[in-house]
């Protein structure tokens, strides 16, 4: 296989002006200035701060997604137009042909995924608004259910605190008050017994607690001040988040899935390219991709595996945490795209113009 | 109904000593429209070419010549009919490595710049590394693009287009060369370049198969010419033969307009009619090379 062959398939499809509209894509969100028509209503501030991660990247991902179907399905139709008179000749057989081809588009359309990790790999780390990655659970194995006035005590766990670290608490209303819905009040206390912090906040249904952790904080105290009965849901319902130190705080994370995703999509629309005209090719992709993004039945096995990794991805960006790394099923789900798509474009390059004319 | 492709015809010489050329019964026919109404472009074309010849092929468009050089090159394929070269079907990895093939057009990745894709072809027919660079570096000092090595193709004009193809056809010293309008939009010392590029190829035995619709690519560089229409070989001769009109000839003097009135004179006075008298033309490099062309390069 031709690796310049390849460098050349995958150039088609980095284009820099395509690079520039999938950064402006991915950056709008970040440079909404939500800050002054929200002011005044932190806790919206606070959605749309963590919001604009992930509705940038899927902005990112449209635009990327797009290119990558429409070049993608221009592979086989570029032979028909001339390629094959220069290529033809040449050493390597079609399979390696379409193979270089394919990985190129699949490459390419991976390094779409890259510039929307820009803005957080050059800001710095305490204004790109960094990722957590979960560092300690504590706390006991079972739910603890708390009458309205009961207290109970979880000891954190040693941890070398630096300013950004956040505790959550996991709480949900349970039968036994007087109430459907109460209030907890989250006291942590120092070696001393000193409160460090006190934060009440309303339990309506199953939710995180969160806030930020004291330095020398040792012990959780969950006060239920409320009117109905509170559950601190094990096991383990205490966790210790810290900032990502990973690249571009944990957003690589999200370019390496959103990579996978969108070279499988090039590579699918190279296959679907060597069936159909272009045109009707990158439509097809496309819809696919709708389909495997939406959940939807009937869709390409392959893309729905991926799209659930991606969502997960972006679940995770959307709640300011770090994404998983991609998976061995996701790694190898997308490679084995790339693989099928060039065995299905290589009796393609076999065939000449479907055997009419231009 | 047309016949199922071939290229497995058993009667057909193969191995080292093989032609290096071999058609036999070649027929290429064409869907076209949306009624797929066939086109027939080949009619049974029978050839055979030996190693180290130079052979043209000329005819009105649409005769197939081009196809036929598509054909040879396993770039198209025959609907029916087999073609070898040197022994092997035209696709074949065993004739892929012995031939090169410059298409009609200018098909070559326009993002590439002229070095960079010219190393590219190189790799692809095998060459590694730095042989592949240097070999790119000769074939644009060849065809005189050595100067826009770091241009991009797609801004070249069409005749540089055409000097990178040649470049591309004799990269590596291939033992056939098949070229497609070799001429098609080059310039004089475009003209020259071809002329020793194809020198070069003869001297080291190659064998060379070209469509032109200029006299002089068959008269100067063919050691045979074929004439194709609608399909079908009409004529296979010398080039200067199947070209030449026996009721003419042309006489070149030395001299200027009075050398050539005083010729007219003794010819007439000895019964040989003179139909036209005009001075020879200098060649277009010649003319160029007078206007300091060489100096502005």
């Amino acid at each position: 296989m031709s690796i310049g062959l390849t460098l050349l398939s995958a150039r088609r499809v980095t284009r820099p002006v395509v690079a520039a509209v999938v950064l402006v894509a991915a950056a709008l969100p970040l440079l909404d200035p939500a800050e002054t028509r929200l002011e005044g209503l932190p806790a919206a501030l606070q959605v749309t701060e963590t919001g604009a991660a992930s509705t940038g990247w899927i902005a990112a991902l449209l635009v990327a997604t797009a290119w990558a179907a429409t070049s993608g399905a221009r592979l086989v139709q570029r032979w028909y137009d001339g390629e094959s008179a220069w290529l033809a000749p040449t050493r390597p057989t079609r399979l390696a042909l379409a193979a270089a081809g394919v990985l190129g588009i699949s490459l390419g359309s991976a390094a779409l995924a890259l510039p929307p990790m820009v803005p957080f790999a050059i800001l710095p780390a305490e204004g790109a608004d960094p990722l957590l990655e979960r560092e300690l659970a504590a706390g006991p194995q079972r739910s603890v259910v708390l009458a309205p006035g009961d207290t109970s005590g979880i000891a954190l766990p040693p941890v070398s605190v630096v300013a950004a670290h956040r505790l959550r608490v996991r709480l949900m209303p349970t039968v036994g008050g007087l109430g459907a819905t109460t209030d907890a009040r989250l006291t942590v206390r120092d070696a001393e017994g000193d409160a460090a912090s006190t934060d009440t906040v309303f339990v309506g249904g199953r939710r995180w607690a969160e806030f930020p952790l004291p330095p020398g904080g040792e012990l959780l105290v969950v006060t239920n001040v409320g009117e109905g009965a509170l559950a601190v849901l094990g096991p383990q319902p205490v966790e210790i988040w810290r900032p990502s130190d990973a690249f571009a705080g944990g957003h690589l994370r999200a370019a390496a899935l959103a990579a996978l995703w969108v070279a499988a999509i090039g590579a699918l629309a190279a296959a679907a390219g060597a069936w159909v005209t272009p045109p009707i090719a990158g439509l097809l992709t496309i819809a696919a991709a709708l389909l495997a993004a939406t959940g939807a039945t009937g869709g390409v096995p392959a893309l729905s595996l991926l799209a659930a990794e991606l969502g997960r991805g972006l679940d995770a960006l959307g709640e300011g945490r770090a994404p998983s790394r991609p998976g061995a099923g996701a790694l190898g789900t997308a490679v084995a795209t790339i693989a099928l798509a060039s065995l299905t474009v290589a009796p393609a390059l076999s065939r000449w113009h479907r055997e009419g004319r231009r | 109904m047309v016949p199922a492709p071939s290229h497995d015809a058993p009667d057909i010489a193969t191995g080292p000593r093989a032609l290096a050329l071999q058609v036999q019964g070649l027929v290429r026919v064409y869907r076209v429209g949306l009624r797929r109404r066939p086109h027939v472009a080949l009619r049974g074309i029978d050839l055979e070419l030996a190693p180290g010849r130079t052979i043209g092929f000329v005819g009105p468009n649409g005769s197939g010549k081009s196809t036929l050089l598509r054909i040879l090159a396993g770039v198209d394929r025959p609907t029916a009919g087999a073609a070898r070269v040197f022994g092997a079907p035209p696709s074949s990895r065993a004739a892929r490595e012995r031939l090169s093939y410059l298409p009609d057009g200018d098909p070559f990745p326009g993002e590439l710049q002229a070095l960079a894709a010219l190393t590219l072809v190189a790799r692809l027919r095998g060459f590694r590394g730095f042989k592949a660079r240097a070999l790119a570096e000769e074939g644009l000092a060849a065809v005189e693009l050595s100067d826009r090595a770091g241009t991009r193709l797609g801004a070249f004009s069409r005749g540089m287009h055409r000097r990178f193809g040649l470049a591309q056809a004799f990269l590596g010293a291939p033992d056939l060369v098949l070229l497609d309008e070799p001429t098609a939009g080059l310039d004089a010392p475009g003209f020259d370049a071809l002329a020793r590029l194809l020198e070069a190829a003869r001297m080291r035995g190659a064998t060379v198969a070209l469509a032109s619709h200029v006299p002089a690519d068959l008269v100067d560089h063919c050691d045979e010419a074929v004439l194709l229409v609608d399909g079908a070989i009409q004529a296979r001769a010398d080039a200067r033969e199947l070209l030449g009109d026996r009721d003419l000839s042309e006489l070149v003097i030395r001299g200027g307009a009075e050398s050539a009135a005083r010729a007219g004179e003794i010819l007439k006075a000895a019964g040989i009619e003179v139909t036209s008298a005009a001075p020879a033309r200098r060649s277009l490099a010649d003319l160029y090379r007078g206007s300091g062309w060489e100096r502005d390069r």
